[in-house]
C-alpha cells in the first residue's frame, strides 16, 4: 500500500525543508525581504504542519480518521491562552483572593444575581496555568487525557472506520458548542485575547500571583518610581504593567518563536518517524491493513490505537500552544467542524502516510490560502476572494480521484520517471 | 401501503385547497370595509365631534370609535393621548383633525407644522403638497385628565371590536393583562353573554374579568374575599396566566398584612386558599409543558427522520459517505425559494399553491444533482468510503459556494399562509400547522420509500444489488444503473428534507453543513445501517430524548440546548459500547461486509 521510498529521498526533502526554514528565509528577513510579519505567519503555518503531522500519524498509518484534530489544537491552545491572558493587558482589577482577573476575561464574566463586580472571583480551573512550565504540561496532557478516554470508550467497543469519523465530527460540534458559551468562563466567542508578554521570570518559578508582585517588588526595593498608575502603592496592576518578561509583539521574540516553531516540528517529524520505524509502527500500519486478522494474532488493536490517538492529541496540543503567542488570540472557530475537515485536506494534499506530505500538505495549502483569499487582477481575469471555496472544493475533489497519493506522490513520480529516462539515457553516452 | 400514501396526499392536497379559498373571502371582506375615499370615511366625519370641547360630547365619540374597530385607530388614539392632534379649521371654519409630531422653525423663528393625515399616517396633502402651517393655527385639543385615561384603554378596547379573529382573541386576553383595562369589563361581559362568539374567546373573556377582580382592580369588588374568590373561579378555569399573577397576590398579602390591614387567621385562611389553587394550576401547568415538550419531541424526531431518511439511503445502503447530502437540502430549499418567486408568493400577496408545487421540484432537481455528483465523483469511489467522505465534502463546498455567489447569504422563504398559527388541541395545548404539516410529510416520505424498496421491480433490484452486488450483476441485474437510481432518490428524498425545512427554519448557503450534517449521521449511526426501521427508532428517540433532557433543571441549572446536545452525544457514545452496530444491526452475512 505504502509507496516505497528509499530512505536517502525522504533525507533530501528534510534537508531542503531545513535549509529553507532555518538559514533562507531568516536571511531574507534579514535583508529586509520578508517583514517580521510574514515570518509570523509562516510560523503560524508550521503549527499546523505539526497538527497535519499528528493527523498523519493516525490517519496515514493507523487507518482512524479523526474529524476532531482542532479541537485538541484548541484544547492546547486554550491552555497558553490563559497563561498569556494572567500575564497580559494592564486592565483589569483584582479579586479578592489576590488574582488579577484578565482584561478579556472580565468583559464577559457572567456576574451572579446580586453579586457587584468586586465579587468576581477569577475561576479555579484558571489558576494553575499562571505557572509556564505547569502550562506546557498542561497543554499536552489535556488533550491527551480527553483523547484517551474517547479513545477507550470509542476504540473498545469497535468503533472503526466511517462511524468513528462521524461521531469524532460530532464531538467537534459538541466541543465547539461548550467553548462558544459564556458560562464555561473562557470567555464565549470572543475568545481570549489581550496577550503582552511571554515567559515573565516570576511564570516559571511561582504558583500564585502575589509571590510574583513579592518577587518583582523585591528585586527593585520598593522603589516608589515603579508604582506606575500612580495610586501610592506597589500592587499587581503595577507589576503587570511593567515591563517584565519578553513582549510579544517585539521582532525579536517573534523571530525567537518562529525558530522554536521549526524546532518543534522537527522534533515531532522525528518523534514520529521513530514509531512509524519501530516494531511499533509495524503494528499500527497492520491495524491499518488488516485490524481483525491483527486482532486474531492476539494483539489488542484498541490499546495501539488509543496511543496513536493520544500521540497525535498531544501534538495537535502542543501545537495549539505555538501557534497562540503568534496569533495573539484565540476564538472557537478555531475549532469549528470545518477546521478539522481542512487538517484532512492538507494532509491528503500532501501525500497521505508519509509524514513529510503533512509537512508540505499543510504549507502549500496554507500559503496559496494566504494568497488566494486576497483580489488579484490578471488583466484577462480578476481573482476574487470568493473563489476560494471553490478552488478548495476542486482541489479536494481531484486530490481524492487522480492524487490518491497526493504531492508527494507526483513528485516521487516524476522523479522515478526521470531517473528511468537517465537510465536509458546513460549507455547511449557510453 | 401505496394507496394509502395517495390518500394521504390527496387528502392534504384538498385541505389545502379549503383553506386557501378561506384566506381570500377574508380578504374581500377587508376590503370593502375600508373605502379608499377619504371623504366618505364614516370613522373620519366622526372624528371631527372631538373638537366640540364638551367632555360628555368627547367622551362618547371616543367609545363609538372604539366601537368601530377599525385598526387604524390604535395609532391615533395613541397620539391623541399624547396631544399630537390638533384641529387646523378650514376658510370657511369647518373643522380638520391633523396630526403634527415635531415642528420647523425658519430665521424669523416662526414655527411651522408640517401636517399628517390622523388615520393613515402619511403627509396631509393640500394641492398636492404636505401641508406645513404656522403654528399659531393649529387649535390644541388634547384631552382632559380624566379622558386622557378613556382614550388609552380606548386602545385596547378598539381590538374588541376589530373584524379580525386574530386582533379580537388578543385584545381580549389583553384586557387581563396589568395595566388592567377595567372599562372592558361591560364589554367582555356582553361578549360572554351574547353567545355569537367562539367558545375560546368566551372563555378568555371570562378568564379576562376574573383576572382583573384577582387584581384588585375593580371598584366595590376589590375586597380579599372577592380576589380570593376570582382566584378560585381561575383555578377552575385552569387559567396559566393566573399562575404567573400568584406571587404578586402573595406580596399585596403580605404588605396588607403589614400593615396590620388583614389579620394573622384571615391572613393563614388566605394563603391555604391560595395554596389549593396553586398546586391545581401547577398541575395543569406540568401536564401542559409534558405534552407540549412530548409533541417537540416528536417534531424534532420527525425533522431528523425527514433528514437522516436520504442519508440512510445512500449511506445505509449503498455505503457511501456522502458529506454533501446538507448541500443538497440546501439545493432543496433554494428551490422552494425560486418557485416561490416564479409563482410570485409575498407575505402580502400569498399564493399558496406554490408550496405544493415546490414538493416534486425539489425532489427532482435535488435527485438530479446526485446524479451529477455521483456520476462524476462518488462512482469512482464505491469502495472507498474514507475517500468518497472527503471528495462529496468537497463538493459541498463547491455547492455552498456557488449558491452563495448567486443569491448571497440570506434568502426569505415565506411559509404559506395555511402554515401561520397552530391547531389547539385542548386548552394552553397548541400544535403549530408548520409542526404538523413536516410530521405529514415525514410520514409521506418514509412510505414512498418503504413502497419503492418493497413494493416496486426497482426496489427489489436495489435491495438484491446492495446485499450481493456479483450475485446480482450476474443475474444480470445492470448495478450501474441501480446505483444511480438509488442515489438519486436519496438525493431527492435529501431535496424534500430541504423543502420541509423552509417552513420552520432560516434558508442559508451554508445551512446543511451548520444544522444538519452532524445529526443526520448521528441519527443513521445510532439506528443501525442497512435498514430504515433503524433511523425511524432512532430519530424518534433522539429528538424525544433531547427535548426532554433539556427543559430539566437542576437547582438554578437548567440544561438547555447546548448542554443537551453534549449530553446526547455522551448518551450516544455510552449506547455504542452496547450496541456497536446500531439498533438494527445487520445479522449473518451483511455484518462482515465494511
Amino acid at each position: 500500500m505504502k509507496a516505497i521510498v528509499p530512505k536517502t529521498e525522504s533525507v533530501v526533502s528534510l534537508l531542503i525543508l531545513a535549509s529553507v526554514g532555518f538559514f533562507v528565509l531568516p536571511i531574507c528577513y534579514f535583508f529586509g525581504w520578508l517583514s517580521i510579519g510574514d515570518l509570523n505567519m509562516i510560523g503560524r503555518y508550521m503549527t499546523f504542519a505539526i497538527l497535519a503531522i499528528g493527523l498523519d500519524l493516525l490517519w496515514g498509518y493507523v487507518g482512524i480518521l479523526s474529524l476532531c484534530q482542532c479541537t485538541f489544537f484548541c484544547l492546547g491552545a486554550y491552555a497558553m491562552g490563559m497563561h498569556l491572558a494572567h500575564h497580559g493587558g494592564p486592565e483589569g482589577i483584582i479579586d479578592a483572593n489576590g488574582w488579577k482577573i484578565p482584561a478579556c476575561l472580565f468583559v464577559v464574566y457572567p456576574l451572579e444575581v446580586g453579586e457587584s463586580s468586586s465579587d468576581a472571583l477569577v475561576p479555579v480551573f484558571w489558576k494553575p496555568f499562571w505557572n509556564l512550565p505547569l502550562t506546557i504540561l498542561l497543554g499536552l496532557a489535556i488533550p491527551a487525557c480527553v483523547s484517551f478516554v474517547l479513545g477507550y470508550f470509542v476504540f473498545r467497543s469497535r468503533v472503526r472506520g466511517v462511524y468513528f469519523a462521524i461521531l469524532s465530527q460530532a464531538i467537534a460540534v459538541a466541543g465547539w458548542l461548550v467553548f462558544c458559551r459564556n458560562d464555561v468562563k473562557l470567555c464565549g466567542t470572543n475568545g481570549l485575547t489581550r496577550f503582552d508578554v511571554i515567559a515573565p521570570a516570576a511564570s516559571l518559578t511561582t504558583l500564585h500571583p502575589e509571590d510574583a508582585k513579592d518577587q518583582w517588588i523585591e528585586s527593585h526595593g520598593a522603589d516608589m518610581s515603579k508604582d506606575l498608575n500612580g495610586d501610592g502603592q506597589l500592587d499587581q496592576l503595577d507589576y503587570s504593567m511593567a515591563d517584565v518578561g519578553f513582549s510579544l509583539s517585539e521582532p525579536s521574540v517573534q523571530l525567537f518563536l518562529y525558530f522554536l516553531t521549526l524546532s518543534c516540528l522537527f522534533g515531532s517529524f522525528f518523534l514520529c518517524k521513530r514509531i512509524v520505524n519501530s516494531r511499533l509502527g509495524r503494528v499500527l500500519i497492520a491495524i491499518r491493513d488488516d485490524e481483525t486478522t491483527l486482532h486474531f494474532f492476539g494483539y489488542k488493536p484498541y490499546v495501539y490505537k488509543i496511543f496513536a490517538f493520544c500521540v497525535a492529541a498531544a501534538l495537535a496540543g502542543l501545537a495549539g500552544m505555538l501557534f497562540i503567542p503568534q496569533m495573539k488570540i484565540v476564538t472557537p472557530s478555531n475549532m469549528e467542524a470545518v477546521r478539522s475537515v481542512l487538517v484532512v485536506v492538507w494532509v491528503a494534499v500532501g501525500g497521505r502516510g508519509t509524514l513529510r506530505g503533512a509537512i508540505l500538505g499543510a504549507l502549500t495549502v496554507n500559503l496559496l490560502y494566504n494568497y488566494l483569499t486576497s483580489e488579484h487582477d490578471y488583466g484577462f481575469f480578476s481573482w476574487s476572494p470568493d473563489y476560494w471555496q471553490i478552488f478548495l472544493g476542486i482541489a479536494f475533489v481531484v486530490v481524492v480521484l487522480y492524487l490518491p497519493d497526493g504531492l508527494i506522490g507526483l513528485v516521487d513520480k516524476l522523479r522515478s520517471k526521470l531517473s528511468l529516462l537517465m537510465v536509458r539515457g546513460e549507455p547511449e553516452k557510453k | 401501503m401505496g394507496k394509502i400514501f395517495l390518500l394521504l396526499a390527496l387528502f392534504s392536497q384538498s385541505c389545502l385547497l379549503e383553506i386557501h379559498a378561506e384566506g381570500e373571502n377574508l380578504e374581500k371582506l377587508e376590503d370593502k370595509q375600508v373605502p379608499s375615499a377619504q371623504i366618505l370615511d364614516p370613522v373620519l366625519s366622526m372624528l371631527s365631534d372631538l373638537v366640540s370641547g364638551d367632555e360628555d360630547v368627547i367622551g362618547a365619540t371616543v367609545t363609538k370609535l372604539a366601537k368601530t374597530g377599525d385598526p387604524r385607530l390604535e395609532k391615533f388614539f395613541e397620539l391623541y393621548r399624547q396631544g399630537s392632534v390638533y384641529n387646523w379649521p378650514d376658510a370657511d371654519g369647518n373643522p380638520r383633525l391633523v396630526v403634527n409630531e415635531e415642528t420647523l422653525m425658519d430665521e424669523d423663528f416662526n414655527e411651522f407644522a408640517p401636517l399628517l393625515h390622523p388615520l393613515s399616517g402619511k403627509p396631509f396633502l393640500v394641492a398636492g403638497k404636505q401641508a406645513k402651517p404656522d403654528l399659531l393655527d393649529l387649535v390644541d385639543i388634547s384631552p382632559g385628565r380624566k379622558l386622557r385615561k378613556l382614550v388609552n384603554s380606548s386602545k385596547f378596547l378598539l381590538r374588541l371590536f376589530s373584524p379580525d379573529l386574530e386582533a379580537r382573541t388578543s385584545g381580549v386576553k389583553k384586557c387581563g393583562d396589568p395595566p388592567f383595562i377595567t372599562e372592558a369589563i361591560p364589554y367582555l361581559e356582553q361578549i360572554i353573554d351574547e353567545g355569537k362568539e367562539e367558545q375560546k374567546i368566551k372563555w378568555l373573556a371570562e378568564e379576562s374579568i376574573a383576572l382583573i377582580q384577582f387584581a384588585g382592580k375593580i371598584e366595590g369588588k376589590d375586597s380579599l374575599n372577592d380576589r380570593l374568590n376570582a382566584l378560585e373561579h381561575l383555578g377552575k378555569l385552569d387559567s396559566l396566566r393566573a399562575y404567573a399573577r400568584i406571587s404578586s397576590f402573595e406580596n399585596d398579602l403580605e404588605s396588607l398584612h403589614s400593615d396590620n390591614q388583614v389579620s394573622e387567621t384571615e391572613m393563614a385562611a388566605a394563603l391555604k386558599r391560595v395554596g389549593n389553587v396553586s398546586s391545581r394550576l401547577a398541575g395543569h401547568k406540568d401536564s401542559v409543558e409534558l405534552v407540549g415538550n412530548l409533541f417537540r419531541g416528536v417534531s424534532y424526531g420527525s425533522v431528523l427522520i425527514l433528514v437522516a431518511l436520504g442519508l440512510a439511503i445512500t449511506f445505509g445502503l449503498m455505503g457511501v459517505i456522502n458529506m454533501a447530502h446538507g448541500e443538497l437540502m440546501m439545493i432543496g430549499a433554494y428551490v422552494t425559494y425560486e418557485v416561490q418567486n416564479l409563482f410570485g408568493h409575498t407575505p402580502e400577496n400569498p399564493v399558496d399553491s406554490y408550496y405544493l408545487a415546490a414538493l416534486p421540484l425539489s425532489f427532482l432537481v435535488a435527485g438530479l444533482v446526485g446524479l451529477l455528483i455521483e456520476g462524476l465523483v462518488v462512482k469512482h469511489l464505491y469502495n472507498r468510503p474514507l475517500e468518497s467522505l472527503l471528495a462529496t465534502w468537497g463538493v459541498g463546498l463547491l455547492l455552498i459556494q456557488f449558491i452563495r455567489i448567486i443569491y448571497g447569504d440570506n434568502i426569505g422563504v415565506n411559509a404559506p399562509t395555511w402554515a401561520r398559527g397552530g391547531y389547539e388541541v385542548s386548552q394552553d395545548v397548541i400544535l403549530p400547522y408548520a409542526r404538523l404539516y413536516l410530521l405529514v410529510l415525514c410520514a409521506g416520505c418514509v412510505s414512498f420509500v418503504y413502497f419503492i424498496l418493497r413494493r416496486t421491480r426497482q426496489g427489489m433490484l436495489m435491495r438484491a444489488t446492495m446485499q450481493n452486488r456479483d450475485m446480482a450483476r450476474s443475474l444480470g441485474v445492470r448495478t450501474r444503473n441501480v446505483d444511480r437510481f438509488t442515489f438519486a432518490l436519496g438525493s431527492g428524498i435529501a431535496g424534500v428534507a430541504g423543502y420541509g425545512w423552509t417552513i420552520i427554519g432560516g434558508v442559508t448557503p451554508d445551512m446543511g453543513q451548520t444544522n444538519f450534517i452532524v445529526d443526520s449521521f448521528l441519527v443513521v449511526v445510532t439506528g443501525g445501517v442497512g435498514e430504515l426501521a433503524g433511523v425511524l427508532f432512532s430519530g424518534m428517540g433522539i429528538g424525544i430524548l433531547s427535548k426532554m433532557i433539556e427543559p430539566m433543571e437542576f437547582g438554578d441549572f437548567v440544561i438547555g440546548p447546548v448542554w443537551g446536545k453534549v449530553l446526547l452525544l455522551i448518551f450516544i457514545v455510552a449506547f455504542i459500547q452496547f450496541r456497536p452496530s446500531g439498533l438494527f444491526a445487520p445479522k449473518g452475512r451483511l455484518a462482515d461486509k465494511k
